[in-house]
């Protein structure tokens, strides 16, 4: 396939954006090639109840216990 | 694929502002032949005193280990960009975050290949009321 892209004025006049996030692209502009990933993991074990000691962050068992649900 | 960028355009900007650019992302005027940026993420939320980043570590956590699909084979293309000499105006653009592996661009970039990997983990001591 051959093709011929013709551009001519771009005039951009006020954008306001609050947040780009997570692989995401804002371009006023040329591309030629874009791939975007995103990978997400909030599963419902990711969120912990329970009295925590002070100083005794059980994190590591939890990643246990999430990964063994998961 | 031949789509040739030969030809970049100017960028006049008169007024940008952008807050914040944060965990591997990028903001350019002007050109770029390729961008690829990777970002990991672990999110921890704990109603603690002290906060320690130690008990946490990537590799407990299956998604940062998930090997990255390759990407995509792109047909080949014989194409042309004729820009007849035009510029790219911005007058007014205000973002307050750009965040995990993002862009933000005024110009000209021929490849974008952009990652990014999220845990989120919030510890309560208790349920949260509505």
């Amino acid at each position: 396939m051959a093709f011929t892209v013709h551009n001519y004025g771009l005039y951009v006049g006020d954008i306001n954006v609050t947040g780009l996030s997570s692989s995401s692209v804002f371009l006023i502009g040329d591309n030629k090639t874009i791939q975007l990933r995103s990978y997400f993991d909030t599963p419902p074990e990711s969120l912990i109840i329970k009295p925590l000691p002070a100083e005794q962050v059980q994190a590591g068992e939890d990643a246990t216990n999430d990964e063994q649900s998961s | 694929m031949q789509l040739t960028m030969s030809n970049p355009r100017e960028a006049k900007v008169q007024d940008i502002e952008v807050q914040d650019v944060i965990i591997g992302s990028g903001f350019i005027i002007g050109d770029l032949k390729q961008y690829r940026p990777q970002a990991q993420v672990l999110a921890v939320q704990q109603e603690k005193p002290t906060f320690r980043t130690d008990p946490y570590a990537f590799e407990d956590y299956k998604i940062f280990q998930l090997p990255a699909e390759p990407h995509e084979i792109l047909v080949d293309q014989n194409a042309h960009v004729d820009h007849h000499g035009s510029a790219i105006h911005v007058d007014s653009v205000h973002i307050k975050s750009v965040s995990t592996a993002s862009l933000f661009e005024v110009g000209g970039i021929e490849e974008i290949y952009s990652q990014s990997r999220i845990k989120h983990i919030r510890a309560l001591k208790n349920e949260q009321s509505r």
